[in-house]
């Protein structure tokens, strides 16, 4: 286990951050309005460089430039607005089109960051576990695919050189090398099959679904996930109904709506950060908790 | 009794569930929720074929050899994962439905885009792909019988599933970009993305021709070998 896993949501229920992030992505993608596309796109990089890490500003580097090219884009395929900044081939360059260019480009990628920090937080064995209480079967198939691939590999590895022990197996040029990785090949999936057979013939023998499955790895539902939990509700339902009253309309088109500064908005505004950076202030407040408690011993 | 209105009332909030989302998602987003509605859309009519999967009661030896087929299918991403677009997993998963039935084929599809996402990146594009990919190893299945005796028509279906693949995933690219769906854009993404379909195209033949015998033949023996 590496020290990254040991962190805020690994101790947490998935289901309270499952919830937590689908909570969140369904917000970013409901709401186009500037103050509220900058929050959640803020949180989103926050997020993941706490809980990706490193790796992640390197990543950043594959995705921004397409969303650069979008949000630049937008005012030269949309001509909507009513302030031309210049004219392209008699065609105006409206500022409203521009914004509308940037906040949108900006939604999106802030979706997809938050689907990165799905994938970083709910790996593959807190994803079965959520699917397992619905749809058992479908999770014991996904758990044995996620065990056979690394299997396969090292038959695959453990197959080539059985092979490579024999005289005319030295394989050159393509065509040669390419019968020999379709025998190989062939030969593992003979293996396969037949190794499959012998786990299904044993895990019927052992009783396999004459009684409901159990877990190898169960979560408690914990007072901590308890409060994260309700928290997000609430913030999540006045969020909901203060949006529902109107307090993040916005228009782009013709002219960009004044941003309001209300007291309603500003109240929106600040839950809406709440809810954005709840995961990230549970994953530093750990962090910062594990190495003051290390520093002590 | 209590399991059939179970499965009675999981399909009948299915029903509502897809035109509520469909029309919810409308009046919610106006002309920018072409994406959402038809993502949320493709997630939700994956949950039938589960739900399906989940009543009826199987061979544990055809799970276990459905999970096997999924993970090759998998591996396959993961081998050939230095060349773009040329890739065996629609020729496995066309050769599951063929061999394991209609249902398993679409499972296989649809969770080696599930699974393989673990390792690629989930988002958006999942449910797109895994409907994509399930709806051709169910037509696989469908029409298992000609399949299996001319390799011909199921290279046949290969060039099909390529194109279809090509065209479906082109549908998420134009409304990726926003301002809605239009014939025109819709084109254009088609005319960008030939040689993505054309290399679909090319690696689904070449490799249905070079599985079909290792895959099928053996599935077929290991059946007849094990009685299922």
């Amino acid at each position: 286990m590496n020290h990254k896993e040991k962190l805020a949501y690994s101790g947490m229920h998935p289901f309270t951050v499952a919830f937590h992030i689908m909570a969140q992505m369904c917000l970013t993608m409901f709401i186009l309005h500037p103050v509220f596309v900058a929050i959640t796109l803020f949180a989103s990089i926050c997020t993941c460089i706490a809980t990706v890490g490193k790796k992640f500003l390197k990543e950043l580097k594959l995705y921004l430039p397409f969303y650069v090219i979008v949000a630049i884009g937008n005012p030269f395929f949309s001509h909507n607005g009513a302030t031309p900044m210049f004219f392209l081939n008699g065609k105006p360059i409206t500022y409203e089109a521009t914004i509308y260019g940037i906040v949108s480009s900006g939604m999106f990628l802030s979706i997809l960051l938050w689907c990165r920090v799905w994938s970083a937080v709910i790996t593959g064995d807190k994803l079965l576990y959520l699917l397992s209480k619905r749809f058992p079967k479908i999770a014991l198939v996904l758990t044995v695919t996620l065990r056979m691939i690394p299997r396969f590999r090292l038959k695959w590895e453990e197959l080539r050189e059985v092979r490579s022990t024999v005289d005319d197996a030295v394989d050159k040029g393509f065509v040669s090398k390419a019968k020999g990785a379709l025998r190989l090949f062939s030969a593992l999936i003979t293996q396969a099959l037949e190794s499959s057979m012998e786990t299904g013939t044993s895990m019927a023998a052992r009783g396999y679904g004459v009684r409901k499955r159990t877990n190898v790895i169960t979560y408690k539902f914990r007072a901590n996930d308890a409060l994260f939990f309700s928290m997000n509700v609430v913030l999540l339902a006045t969020i909901v109904v203060l949006v529902a009253l109107g307090a993040a309309n916005y228009v782009f088109y013709p002219r960009i709506m004044p941003i309001r500064g209300g007291v309603m908005e500003i109240a929106v505004y600040v839950l809406y950060a709440a809810q954005s950076i709840m995961l990230l202030v549970k994953e530093v407040k750990e962090e910062t908790l594990w190495n003051f408690y290390q520093s002590k011993i | 009794m209590k399991a059939k209105i179970k499965t009675v009332l999981s399909y009948l909030f299915l029903l509502v569930l897809l035109p509520s989302i469909a029309v919810g998602g409308y009046f919610l987003f106006r002309e920018r929720g072409y994406v959402w509605i038809s993502v949320a859309i493709a997630a939700v009519a994956c949950i039938p074929f589960f739900i399906r999967f989940e009543k009826t009661t199987v061979d544990v030896r055809r799970i276990v050899l459905l999970a096997l087929m999924t993970a090759l299918s998998v591996l396959g991403r993961l081998v050939f994962s230095y060349i773009p677009h040329f890739k065996p997993v629609t020729a496995v998963i066309i050769l599951a439905g063929v061999y394991l039935g209609a249902e398993a084929g679409f499972l296989c599809g649809s969770l080696s885009v599930l699974c393989s996402n673990f390792i690629f990146g989930q988002g958006p594009w999942t449910p797109f792909q895994m409907v994509a990919l399930g709806v051709i190893g169910f037509f696989a299945g469908a029409f298992a019988v000609p399949f299996k005796r001319r390799t011909f028509l199921l290279a046949l279906y290969g060039v099909v599933s390529g194109i279809f693949y090509s065209l479906f995933m082109d549908i998420l690219t134009v409304l990726w970009l926003g301002g809605g769906f239009a014939a025109k854009k819709y084109l254009a993404a088609v005319v960008a993305s030939f040689p993505i379909m054309l290399t679909y195209v090319i690696s689904n033949v070449i490799f249905l021709f070079i599985l079909v015998k290792p895959l099928g033949k053996k599935i077929n023996r290991i059946k007849d070998k094990y009685g299922f």
